[in-house]
């Protein structure tokens, strides 16, 4: 468990507690919530902009207890992913250039009984970038995410090993069927490695 | 009645459909592709493998050494056929049986 969801567990027991410290003071006739004369009115002011005045000041406690409470759901409540802008080119590739995204592999112990059990924070800060052409060596390139949404890779040098293969005859089987475009991903299967 | 009994056949095929395609056993799938010329690894090209019923896999590109694998296929008694591609050319279709693990020996392109 990171900080802050101790942070959060943190938050909303000090919540319950300051509810549940009021109910108490309440029971124990500490505090009340009968109307006070109006010179003991509890008024809290924000820059001239919010006041708020209540002549029952023990509605404070339950006030403050509900304000933690809603502070620790609203942080630990999920959020959409940061959308990020990459900028960079590829330069120097005479053909169609590829870029792919990878995240860094999770390495998971070892089973001895085949059972999967394994808790994990995911982690992309650090992803790679991955420019590859037919022919050319794949070049790949670190991104780190963690300093802003707006990663520029810069320029990505590719280069040429082999110079470029055609079909040869025989090499094309025919088929009794039509597959998919290779733009079609709708029935998409297995895993690339 | 016999409204609600079909209903209800119709959303239990409907809801196990999909399960019956992922319980098929999967394999991994790998090989290499090397230039007939240098005799080194191919970079770039790009790898299906297309099936009758199944479709058209992810695609995999070779890396430096020529290299390409999927790790999960699912292991059918219809063969699959494995496509390189140089960029949008296709140069490359054979048959492929995965009844297991495959290892393919190199291709020489």
């Amino acid at each position: 468990m990171t900080v802050l969801p101790i942070v959060q567990l943190l938050t909303a027991a000090c919540g319950i507690i300051v509810v549940a410290g009021g109910i108490y003071l309440l029971a124990k006739g500490a505090i009340t919530l009968a109307a006070t004369a109006p010179a003991d009115a509890l008024t809290i002011e924000w820059r001239k902009h919010i006041r708020v005045n209540t002549q029952v000041p023990g509605i404070a406690f339950f006030v403050i207890g509900l304000c933690f409470v809603i502070a620790a759901l609203y942080s630990a409540s999920p959020r959409p992913a940061e959308a990020i802008d990459l900028e960079g080119e590829v330069a120097g590739v005479d053909g169609p250039v590829t870029v792919i995204i990878r995240s860094n592999p999770l390495n998971l112990p070892v089973f001895g009984d085949g059972a999967i059990r394994s808790h994990f924070y995911p982690d992309f800060s650090v992803l790679t970038l991955e420019a590859s052409a037919p022919g050319y060596e794949p070049m790949p390139v670190p991104v780190e995410i963690s300093h802003g949404t707006l990663i520029n890779v810069g320029t990505i040098q590719l280069r040429r090993k082999i110079q470029e293969i055609a079909a040869k005859p025989g090499s094309i089987q025919p088929i009794s069927f039509q597959p998919p475009s290779v733009t079609d991903t709708t029935q998409s299967f297995g895993a690339a490695r | 009645m016999k409204a609600t009994r079909a209903v209800i056949a119709l959303s239990l095929s409907l809801a196990l459909a999909p399960r019956a395609r992922a319980q098929d056993p999967v394999a991994p799938v790998d090989g290499v592709v090397l230039d007939n010329h240098t005799g080194t690894g191919a970079p770039g090209l790009t790898a299906y493998l297309i099936h009758p019923v199944l479709g058209r896999s992810a695609p995999t590109l070779t890396d430096a050494g020529g290299h390409f694998a999927w790790s999960a296929i699912p292991m059918r008694a219809e063969p699959y056929y494995l496509e390189i591609y140089w960029g949008a050319n296709l140069i490359y279709r054979q048959q492929l049986l995965v009844p297991g693990p495959v290892r393919l020996p190199p291709l020489r392109l």
